[in-house]
């Protein structure tokens, strides 16, 4: 009985410090290893097929001219009553030099998440919670009417 | 003893509904007298569309009775670009300027405008300790930089100078005029003073919240070189 006892107390022994010497290489592995940056899912490939499923409506147009006219202007030339007072001027939508060298996923990505998150001017604030998602491929689209041009 | 609950109860209700009244009737007067109400909406159950001038029913929680006496007889420009939805908003045409009164009048519209406050408005949640140096610093690219504030907000910047865009209202004065726990409450909740606003909603920590807060309530004029 006593034999048995001792062999139940050396087991529970055993497993405490098995557990202790887990969690203490855990601790040290966070210690060390930074965790790693919250990454954006990888942008899905078929953009195309979404942008033909969320056409300019007048819905889009209206956005565009209730909320990003006040930087980009009523024509979307960048002249906005802002564009004087912001440090970088806001984009001309309606040059289509600078924006075929951009893709769609590149313009949504400003759009929902701000200038700032895709290494452009922080005067551009995020719309993703303003907007639905539909509605943002949508306004890609318009900004695509605008400069008349495609991503190259 | 009943009976005499009774008719206290009674006697505070009519005084209760006669002081309503008379608040209501009072402001309606004075404010149809100046011509505030060609501009302003003193109740939400008017028109919502067609206004010229930001909603004044729940002006006891926005602003500060001193700036508003301040106001009312030598108006400062709150919205450089005009009010977003005034039909001349974006076409450049000149501010119209606010009208100005006499001190008494003054006194007695800020009085009746402190009075108009809105039904469950949380009280509280901003104290009066400001920001220390360090947050400061540190709210103040949050507000030019993470969040691109200063896109449509004028604000105070480092060389003490008015810097910023100007459809959204000026900030310069913010401390002055706004109260805390309003601030934080349009922040967190964009659209419910305003369901026309052309502000983006933003979803932050409540850290974030209480920290721009009050780094908007620490912009004021007399900052400015």
């Amino acid at each position: 009985m006593k034999k048995l006892k001792n062999s139940i107390l050396q087991i529970i022994l055993a497993i405490i410090v098995i557990l202790a010497l887990y969690a203490c290489g855990q601790s040290q592995k966070e210690e060390h290893t930074p965790s790693p940056p919250i990454t954006k899912a990888p942008p899905e490939p078929i953009i195309q097929e979404k942008l033909v499923s969320h056409p300019v409506t007048k819905k889009t147009r209206q956005t565009y001219q209730w909320y990003c006219t006040q930087c980009h202007g009523v024509k979307g030339k960048g002249d906005g009553i802002n564009s004087p007072h912001v440090t970088v001027p806001p984009r001309n939508h309606t040059k289509a030099s600078y924006l075929e060298t951009r893709s769609d996923q590149e313009l949504f990505d400003a759009i929902s998440e701000g200038g700032l998150k895709i290494g452009r001017a922080p005067c551009m604030p995020s719309w993703g919670n303003t907007f639905d998602k539909e509605t943002i491929w949508s306004l890609v689209r318009y900004i695509r009417e605008l400069c008349k041009c495609e991503a190259v | 003893m009943k009976k005499n609950t009774k008719l206290l109860f009674l006697f505070l209700c009519v005084a209760f509904t006669n002081h309503l009244f008379n608040t209501a009737a009072y402001c309606q007067t004075i404010a149809e007298k100046l011509g505030c109400l060609e501009c302003h909406r003193f109740s939400s159950s008017s028109d919502e569309k067609n206004r010229t001038a930001p909603d004044l029913f729940f002006a006891g929680d926005k602003f500060k009775k001193k700036w508003l006496v301040d106001f009312l007889q030598q108006p400062e420009i709150v919205r450089p670009g005009g009010f977003t939805l005034d039909p001349n908003f974006l076409t450049g045409a000149k501010i119209k300027g606010h009208q100005s009164v006499t001190e008494e009048e003054a006194n007695q519209l800020a009085d009746v405008l402190m009075k108009l406050t809105l039904k469950g408005f949380s009280k509280g949640i901003i104290d009066n300790i400001p920001l220390s140096k360090g947050k400061r610093a540190k709210s103040k690219i949050k507000f030019e930089r993470t969040y691109g504030c200063t896109a449509c907000h004028q604000a105070i910047n480092l060389a003490r100078k008015p810097r910023g865009g100007i459809s959204g209202p000026s900030f310069i004065n913010a401390g002055n005029r706004l109260q805390g726990d309003w601030i934080y409450d349009k922040l967190k909740n964009p659209r419910k003073y305003e369901p026309l606003s052309r502000m983006p909603i933003f979803k932050l920590s409540e850290e974030d919240f209480v920290s721009l807060t009050k780094y908007v309530l620490s912009q004021k004029k007399e900052n400015i070189r």
